[in-house]
């Protein structure tokens, strides 16, 4: 992992509580671009990250995910395992056990029951759930004691660890049960299981939580937490360096960046994002589909050119589809296809292309120009497609730049795969489970294989992870998997978009935390000078 | 009057209606609601099928357009597809907060303009008069996205840097906390009163100039004068009342802005108002958001301009309508 920035405060920072003792007390305002659709995270529109960085603080789930991308308990007394028998297989059953302590913000005891009401609740029909993926999985949850949970899977479920952990809280059973999921945790939660308590939300304004007095771990220092929606960074801005806001997570941009970095008694954190940009190839394209075609293209582009162009140096080129932050998963697989336009021309050569007069390669007849294409009006992204353009006319590859709008891109250009070469992200999740987007069988509709990429050796090695439990056994198919693909290049990975977060220096704890869940994480430990 | 006002009401049926199959059929070509989780490697194409059959995108415009409008007709405004929430309930929500920042904006603007105006005709070529020109033709042409940062920073964080302590805030309604303190609510009004402004006061100083220069020229004004009447009472009686017919009309056009507030300016004072909210709804496909607050503001333009016709009879007695 590793952290651009400002490299004197964060340090400064790390020195400063062995001094100062966290005070109790004081309301912190967070300002930030998006407002939450609705606060039910399970629901349609609930999947936002403005969701995400409040549900996180005041519900919880068995597990949690930590700054390096692993899991740690956090209603659980501890991580299951199969060493001391928690996860069996045949049938394949996971067992939990809740901490004793664990209670709702009412002083009512965080239960099996809940565990089993959260996993009923997701598989009801009735409710608009985003997605009921590895749920359904499930054959029945047993609850032999008020602590306990025993989940019995129909089939062997390798992200199990997702499930009821990282993104999905424990809900309660006593507050919910019998109440319209689709409509009861809309505006408001109604009881708490961390640090922070629900208190209210003024439409297109602002969402305040506040100290859940009846926490059962260390009670958070803040008295207050307010999340001020302000759509315009440039505002965000301003409102931080008048300290009408004390803390900001905006979107990723180099200037903004720099400014608050100029802004005296600011810390700023910055670290790569879950976001990674790639160029996709259309593995099926009458040129694209010979890997050496693919492979010249790689050696064409010079990465390390992006990365220092587009992202300003903040962001170093990513080598994988998983990212470093994953590192038990991550092989830097792509880091052979290192700029080289000799390389690159000699496998265009070999593949039967050859150069023609106007100075592009052309095989049959047929000249090697392609489309690329991406969302319109992303300027990173247009700024990469100029670079590339230009790289690649040195090979002898024209390049033709069709751009379309995102609704048209993702809805329509990509699933129906119109396109040669593409430009688009995929977020990063700490499951590195990746079947949908790679495997052969999941070419849309079936998934979001839009590479159109069939390699039956790598489709195999991602089912057989999906169901491969133990986990150094299926970190050697990942990374097997890695290995195959790299070496037919259905796409070229670029960078992780950069992401930061930027405080008053009164403010203690944040730690940016490179999940779906945002740098809210921790935020019961989070204190402010008096 | 009454049958007229009737009639006039009965005549703009149909231009609803081709007002709301128009915008229908344009969103359709708007944000799309699944976008973000078309997006998100966990959702399944299943799952974003699925989830299209049960918010009923997967049926033809047609159907849904009618399916809208028998609800709409019967009072049913529909549920926001991604606020889960009636459109009725938000659009009121919203209002509120938006005719706070827009009466006041139109009231300060009212009380500037009209005087600049007169004045500005009644000495007209006089420096007063220039600099009126001026700055008129400056708010006119000023990026509102752009005057609006500036003051931001100007008035925001610079003014405060001078004075020691924050005179204005640069964004949203009021301080957390303070929603009830007035003089706080006045110190988050007056940036965005004053972007809002600019353009407004620029418009309306030179409708009632040119206006009150027609007037002037009159030739009942100068028999008020021959009466004997002193110049004050010429001027803001007999010139005035006539003067005010075309800024009526003006300002009877701009009033349903007093609904539809200001998308950009509430974007960048991040204010609560119902143009954020149709912004958003646009962006996310959000139709039926959308058809609420076009179906009002359609209703406001219309109602507005029928005021304007009615008012005109009240300025002018030779205005009658049968």
């Amino acid at each position: 992992m590793f952290l651009a920035g400002c490299p004197a405060k964060p340090e400064e920072e790390e020195e400063k509580p062995l001094v100062e003792e966290p005070v109790k007390g004081g309301s912190l305002v967070i300002g930030y671009d998006q407002e939450p659709d609705v606060l039910n995270p399970f629901i349609k529109g609930g999947d936002m990250m403005a969701t995400a960085v409040i549900v996180r603080v005041v519900l919880q789930g068995l597990l949690e995910i930590k700054p390096d991308l692993s899991y740690g308990p956090q209603l659980a007394e501890k991580v299951p395992s199969i060493e001391d028998g928690t996860v069996t297989e045949n049938p394949f059953t996971v067992i939990y056990k809740i901490k004793k302590e664990a209670k709702w913000s009412d002083g009512k005891p965080i239960t099996s029951d809940d565990v089993k009401f959260t996993w009923e609740t997701i598989m009801n029909k009735k409710w608009n759930i985003i997605s009921r993926t590895g749920y359904d999985k499930i054959e029945k949850i047993e609850t032999p004691d008020e602590k306990s949970v025993k989940i019995v899977f129909k089939e062997p479920y390798a992200p199990w660890k997702d499930l009821f952990g990282g993104s999905c809280f424990i809900l309660p059973k006593h507050a919910l049960e019998g109440k319209d999921f689709n409509t009861v945790m809309n505006r408001a939660i109604p009881i708490a299981a961390g640090p922070f308590k629900f208190k209210e939300w003024k439409s297109g304004d602002s969402i305040t939580l506040v100290r859940n007095e009846n926490y059962w771990k260390d009670l958070a220092y803040l008295d207050s937490v307010t999340f001020k929606y302000i759509p315009e960074t440039t505002t965000q801005l301003a409102q931080f360096k008048t300290g009408e806001v004390d803390f900001i997570y905006p979107p990723p941009d180099v200037d903004l960046l720099e400014q608050l970095k100029a802004t005296p008694n600011t810390v700023v954190n910055v670290k790569a994002g879950t976001v990674w940009e790639h160029i996709a190839f259309n593995n099926t394209d009458e040129h694209l589909k010979d890997a050496r075609v693919r492979k010249a293209i790689a050696y064409g582009i010079d990465r390390e050119v992006i990365a220092e162009e587009v992202m300003k140096g903040q962001v170093k080129p990513l080598h994988s589809f998983i990212v470093p932050e994953q590192a038990a998963y991550y092989v830097p697989v792509w880091e052979v296809y290192k700029y080289d336009p000799e390389k690159a021309e000699a496998l265009l050569k070999e593949a039967g292309y050859a150069k023609g007069t106007d100075g592009v390669y052309a095989k049959t007849g047929k000249r090697l120009k392609l489309t690329f294409s991406t969302t319109a009006g992303n300027v990173a992204r247009e700024r990469i497609q100029q670079i590339v353009q230009s790289g690649l006319k040195k090979i002898g590859i024209e390049i033709e730049i069709k751009n379309t709008e995102a609704d048209a891109y993702f809805g329509t250009w990509l699933p129906e795969s119109q396109y040669q070469i593409g430009l688009w992200a995929w977020l990063a999740s700490p499951d590195p489970g990746y079947t949908t987007l790679f495997a052969g069988d999941q070419i849309p509709d079936k998934g979001q294989n839009y590479y159109r990429y069939v390699n039956d050796a790598a489709t195999k090695l991602w089912h057989k992870q999906d169901v491969t439990v133990d986990e150094t056994e299926r970190i050697k198919l990942i990374k097997e998997a890695q290995t195959l693909m790299a070496e037919d290049c259905p796409f070229v990975p670029l960078y992780q978009r950069f992401e930061f977060i930027a405080h008053t220096d009164k403010l203690h704890g944040p730690v940016n935390n490179p999940t779906l869940q945002g740098p809210t994480w921790n935020m019961g430990e989070w204190w402010l000078e008096k | 009057m009454f049958t007229y006002v009737a009639r006039r009401l009965l005549h703009s049926i149909p231009v609803f209606i081709l007002v709301s199959l128009i915008v229908f059929i344009l969103m359709q070509y708007a944000g799309d609601p699944l976008a973000r989780l078309r997006l998100n490697p966990y959702v399944t194409p299943q799952d974003i099928a699925r989830l299209e059959r049960e918010m009923g995108l997967d049926k033809p415009v047609s159907v849904r357009y009618i399916l809208w409008l028998k609800n709409f007709v019967k009072g049913d405004w529909g549920e926001s597809l991604s606020h889960h929430r009636p459109v009725f309930e938000l659009i009121v929500e919203r209002t509120i907060n938006t005719l706070q920042l827009m009466m006041v904006a139109l009231l300060f603007t009212f009380i500037l303009a009209v005087p600049i105006g007169i004045y500005s005709a009644v000495r007209q070529y006089s420096k007063f008069d220039y600099v009126a020109t001026f700055f008129s033709f400056l708010g006119f042409s000023m990026p509102v996205f752009w005057f609006g940062l500036i003051l931001q920073m100007v008035l925001g964080y610079y003014l405060m840097k001078v004075l020691g302590f924050q005179l204005f805030y640069t964004a949203s309604m009021y301080s957390v906390g303070k929603e009830h303190d007035i003089i706080n609510r006045l110190q988050h009004l007056a940036l965005p009163v004053i972007t809002l402004s600019l353009a407004y006061i620029a418009g309306w100083s030179r409708y009632q100039r040119s206006s009150m220069l027609e007037v002037i020229r009159a030739d009942y004004l100068r028999t008020a004068r021959a009466k004997g009447l002193k110049e004050s009472k010429v001027i803001l009686k007999h010139g005035l009342r006539n003067a005010l017919i075309p800024i009526v009309t003006v300002i009877m056009l701009d009033m349903p802005a007093l609904f539809g507030g200001a998308v950009i300016t509430e974007y960048i004072f991040a204010w609560p108002g119902i143009g954020r909210l149709l912004h958003y709804a646009i962006i996310n496909g959000d139709y039926f958001l959308v058809m609420g607050i076009t179906m009002v503001s359609a209703f406001l333009v219309v109602f507005f301009n029928l005021l304007a016709d009615v008012l005109y009879g009240f300025l002018d007695p030779r205005i009658v309508y049968e």
